[in-house]
């Protein structure tokens, strides 16, 4: 990096974190300090909603994933618009009638003490996890391709997370995500316009769009139904409105920034904002992974992308034979090349016969260029079965670190550390709340003042933060990484979801049938996680299904008895 | 904007009927439909619908 990325990137993070502790300051109370004395207009909260689940993974695996396997990962949200409208009618108007600080606090109320410990240890394994990851995510990007130091890149982050969050609390933490954001739209936009200006001069971009969709990149519906299939529409909208419904109506990193609304009317249009940008947002960035997927074909990209298994390989006893397949890697892509430029010229032509012709060589070449690939892939596991063949979370940094001019890569790598930031911050600031508010106060220090719940919460904040950079210490080989935190996120999300189904639409049912219910349901996904190969979104659908049958038929039993 | 004073703290109360999707306004009349939440939520799921389509299209016009 350059002297000038470096001040760009260095003056964007001291902005963030002197801006979140300004923002912040000041309070007192710990209403002030877990949900911002339940200030905040609509904006700040659709926000920092959509800012808490884009993380710096969003943007570095997306483009990748489009890059690799098309648009289709755009299906997985579009059960969340439905989630956004059932969380608005239901969830909402409940939460802020009890006035609770946490979504657990609502379950004690509902059904007894242990199920509420119960929903609260669930949200704290599960989200102190996928925390780590968070962080990881980006150091161990950062680090394969500039070279940083994982270990250090991960506790600079967590660090200034820390600072801010600490100081501003939950305040701090919604307003630092709107210069975040200001950050992470500049970047996006401005390496999205030198991908255009970066093709060959006699592409343009509708040219760059019809080759995208001719080689497959566009593919964003998929209308076939298979269990086993990650992205298809169903799995998009029945398991994605699951995870949605769990994610956004009982995950507390979530329910804390809609909780800190001005107002039932500012609570919900901020959960209904994030229904009506999230899919054209991710949409943007799919959309420029399959733009790079193009320029890709008129520059050579690394026969790997991913730095360190190659320097691996250049230093392993396959060194020679990896070497000659990158050669065949270059030869290949002149071939392809010229078979791109055919199909674009066919293109313009509008010939039926010549653009099917030209998109079936274009095809073959693809799959030579894929073969090469593949034995370099079975090399690397050859030399090291632990090398992580998946390289699609470093597809787009290679792009803006080899090809972007000094200042943008700053730019960039300050929104891969902005977005990082946003959603940690948000996620050890609803661990400190759960932590304080469903154990602390609930079970051991029941009538302390509000000024030691506000030093407690600071405590945990700090102690949650480290906890998660331990974690993201410990954090490797996960294949692709917004996948794996999605996965990790369905294990439990189902069953927690199932908690509060019942709770909010099944009054008959009790606490011990819904407790014992929610056990046996994660026994059961768990179980089927590991024997099974069923995609990870329908986890959510079979878990929340399972706690509300099984917490039927035990109330039922109980009844009986 | 009406919506947000009649829905403050006690949403039951801009609801006297029981449909959290209706509010009313301070006369009681119920308002326009593009004034309730019933809009909002007919636009969030309208605008689903329109980019599924719209994708469906649009992956079928570029293939």
């Amino acid at each position: 990096m350059s002297s000038l990325d470096w001040i760009v990137l260095v003056a964007s993070l001291v902005f963030i974190v002197l801006y979140g502790v300004w923002k912040g300051r000041g309070s007192q109370n710990i209403e002030g300090y877990l949900l911002a004395n339940k200030t905040l207009p609509w904006h700040s909260v659709g926000l920092s909603i959509m800012a808490t689940q884009a993380s710096a993974i969003t943007f570095l695996s997306a483009p990748g994933q489009a890059y690799a396997d098309g648009m289709r990962f755009v299906q997985f949200y579009f059960g969340l618009p439905v989630a956004m409208v059932v969380l608005s009618i239901t969830a909402v108007p409940i939460y802020r009638r009890l006035q609770v600080y946490t979504a657990y606090e609502y379950l004690e109320g509902r059904f007894d003490l242990k199920t509420r410990a119960l929903a609260a240890a669930l949200f704290l394994v599960q989200r102190g996890l996928a925390t780590g990851l968070t962080i990881y995510a980006p150091s161990l990007i950062l680090s394969s391709i500039l070279g940083w130091n994982i270990y250090l890149t991960n506790a600079v982050i967590g660090a200034l997370v820390i600072v801010y969050t600490v100081a501003g609390g939950s305040k701090g933490v919604s307003y630092t995500q709107l210069g975040q954001a200001a950050i992470i739209l500049t970047g996006m936009f401005a390496a999205f316009g030198m991908m255009v200006h970066l093709l060959p001069a006699d592409i343009s971009l509708l040219d760059a769009v019809r080759v995208a969709g001719k080689t497959g990149k566009l593919n964003a519906i998929d209308f076939s139904f298979d269990w086993n299939n990650r992205y298809n529409l169903w799995s998009g909208l029945i398991g994605g409105f699951f995870l949605a419904m769990s994610y956004f109506g009982t995950d507390q990193s979530q329910v804390g920034r809609y909780l800190a609304g001005a107002s039932v009317a500012q609570s919900r249009l901020g959960l209904l904002m994030n229904g009506i940008v999230k899919i054209p947002m991710q949409l943007s960035i799919l959309f420029i992974g399959s733009v790079l997927f193009v320029f890709y074909q008129f520059a050579v990209p690394p026969l790997f992308f991913n730095r360190v298994e190659t320097e691996k390989m250049y230093e392993s006893p396959y060194a020679a034979t990896y070497q000659d397949l990158e050669a065949q890697h270059r030869q290949a892509f002149r071939q392809k090349e010229r078979d791109v430029r055919g199909l674009v010229g066919a293109l313009r032509t509008d010939d039926a016969a010549g653009i099917r012709e030209a998109g079936r060589r274009v095809a073959q070449s693809q799959e030579k260029a894929g073969q090469i690939r593949q034995r370099a892939l079975d090399l690397m596991k050859q030399n090291d079965d632990d090398a992580n063949t998946n390289d699609s979370n470093y597809v787009f940094l290679s792009f803006v670190t080899r090809y972007l001019p000094a200042g943008l890569v700053g730019l960039l790598i300050a929104v891969v550390f902005a977005a990082s930031m946003g959603s940690t911050a948000s996620a050890i600031n609803s661990l400190a709340s759960t932590t304080v508010v469903d154990i602390y106060k609930r079970s051991i220090r029941p009538a302390a003042s509000e000024r030691h719940y506000v030093v407690a919460s600071k405590v945990f904040t700090v102690g949650w933060g480290v906890y998660c950079v331990v974690v993201a210490q410990y954090a490797n080989r996960l294949g692709n990484l917004l996948e794996t935190v999605n996965e990790l996120g369905s294990l439990f999300y189902g069953a927690i979801l199932g908690i509060f189904v019942v709770a909010f639409y099944f009054k008959s049912i009790r606490g011990s049938s819904t407790f014992y219910a929610a056990l046996v349901t994660e026994a059961v996904v768990l179980g089927c996680y590991f024997t099974t190969g069923i995609a990870f979104l329908w986890y959510n659908v079979i878990g929340c299904l399972l706690v509300v049958v099984l917490a039927w038929a035990f109330s039922v039993r109980r009844l009986a008895l | 904007m009406a919506i947000t004073r009649n829905e403050q703290e006690n949403p039951e109360a801009s609801s006297p009927r029981g449909s959290p999707g209706v509010p009313t306004d301070p006369s009681g009349e119920t308002p326009p439909f593009f004034r309730t939440w019933r809009a909002w939520y007919t636009l969030v799921l309208a605008q689903l619908l329109l980019t599924i389509a719209g994708l469906y299209f649009f992956t079928r016009f570029f293939e």
